[in-house]
């Protein structure tokens, strides 16, 4: 099922091994490559990886156990964590150099974690055409006759 | 066909631009100024600086050979590695293109007309980046009355020393004085040189 970033982000992580709230989702690890979700932050320096999620509901994200919390692992994880790489707000730039607005939203695929497609200000990306993420802008694929310089 | 005018910018107006990598959506530096070359349609590349407000000089010039893209908001490279330092073959091609720089080359017709300076070269800025013209000012023949700029499309032959840029006669009758009409004229110019006829 289709699920958007806002409505993952402040959800309650909740342990299958001991059905314990852990924390709750501060922020999505969504990284391009490989455009999908890396992992959830929970809390201020806790990182759960995509593929120790058991399941993402309307109430909780559920985490195997309390165990797989880990910290970041390296310099871009902690960019990440520090919000270099938030997507809401981030300029969308064509591979040719042009502004496309700034993204609104994420749609993502709740049991692969996928990004389906990116909503910004100026219509809808595929996850196709996302090339690179930074902190200055997401890089997109130029699609010819979507963009018209000036 | 004609060229749409937005995909058409002057050298100058990169100046500011960021330069973003493709592979990593990371601003790297700014433009600093335009490096012209002497030869016809010649963009050597650019000098950067730091962003920002206080961004001094970088060390790191980009070659235009490095551009993959040119777009209304940002020139686009693959990646940091791309920036060469300025001790390398740009950095010297920059120094001895002092002085013989394209820009305030006087503009003279085959028929030995005075048409004006160059100000700047036009960009198509369409699949890859292409010199496909030039802006020329004080050109008081072509616009009595305004004394403004024009812009001049570059036929496909072209004599330019440091000196001056002699264009053909015809060219007369392809010059526009916006960028708007300039799209138009560039293909018009082009199909004339082509068929011979108008």
């Amino acid at each position: 099922m289709r699920r958007l970033l806002k409505d993952v982000t402040g959800t309650r992580v909740m342990s299958r091994a001991s059905a314990q709230k852990m924390g709750k989702v501060e922020r999505v690890l969504l990284d391009v490559p490989p455009r999908r979700v890396v992992a959830l932050q929970v809390g201020r320096d806790q990182l759960v990886d995509w593929r120790d999620v058991s399941g993402v509901g309307t109430d909780a994200v559920v985490v195997e156990s309390e165990e797989r919390v880990r910290q970041a692992t390296d310099a871009r994880e902690e960019r990440a964590m520090a919000g270099d790489f938030d997507w809401k707000g981030k300029r969308v730039l064509s591979d040719h150099g042009n502004e496309l607005g700034t993204v609104t939203e994420v749609e993502l695929d709740e049991a692969t974690g996928a990004i389906e497609a990116v909503l910004t200000t100026e219509g809808r990306v595929a996850a196709e055409r996302l090339r690179a993420l930074g902190s200055y802008c997401l890089v997109v694929r130029h699609e010819p006759g979507s963009e018209l310089p000036g | 066909m004609s060229v749409h005018p937005s995909l058409l910018l002057r050298a100058t107006e990169l100046i500011g631009h960021p330069v973003v990598t493709l592979e990593g959506g990371e601003a790297i530096a700014e433009v600093k100024d335009v490096v012209y070359g002497s030869a016809e349609a010649s963009l050597l590349g650019f000098t950067l600086r730091h962003r920002g407000f206080l961004g001094g000089p970088m060390k790191q010039v980009l070659a235009w050979a490095q551009v993959v893209a040119l777009g209304r908001h940002a020139v686009m490279i693959a990646s940091a590695g791309d920036l060469a330092e300025r001790d390398d073959v740009l950095a010297q091609e920059v120094k001895e293109s002092r002085g013989r720089n394209v820009i305030d080359s006087e503009v003279l017709t085959d028929a030995g007309e005075r048409l004006g300076e160059v100000t700047d070269v036009v960009i198509l800025i369409d699949d890859g980046p292409e010199v496909v013209g030039y802006e020329i000012g004080g050109s008081e023949v072509l616009t009595p009355r305004s004394g403004g700029h024009v812009f001049v499309p570059l036929p496909e032959t072209l004599a330019v020393s440091g000196e001056a840029l002699i264009v053909p006669a015809a060219v007369h009758d392809f010059v526009t004085d916006d960028l708007a009409g300039f799209g138009a004229a560039v293909e018009r110019f082009r199909d004339h040189l082509r068929t011979g006829s108008p």
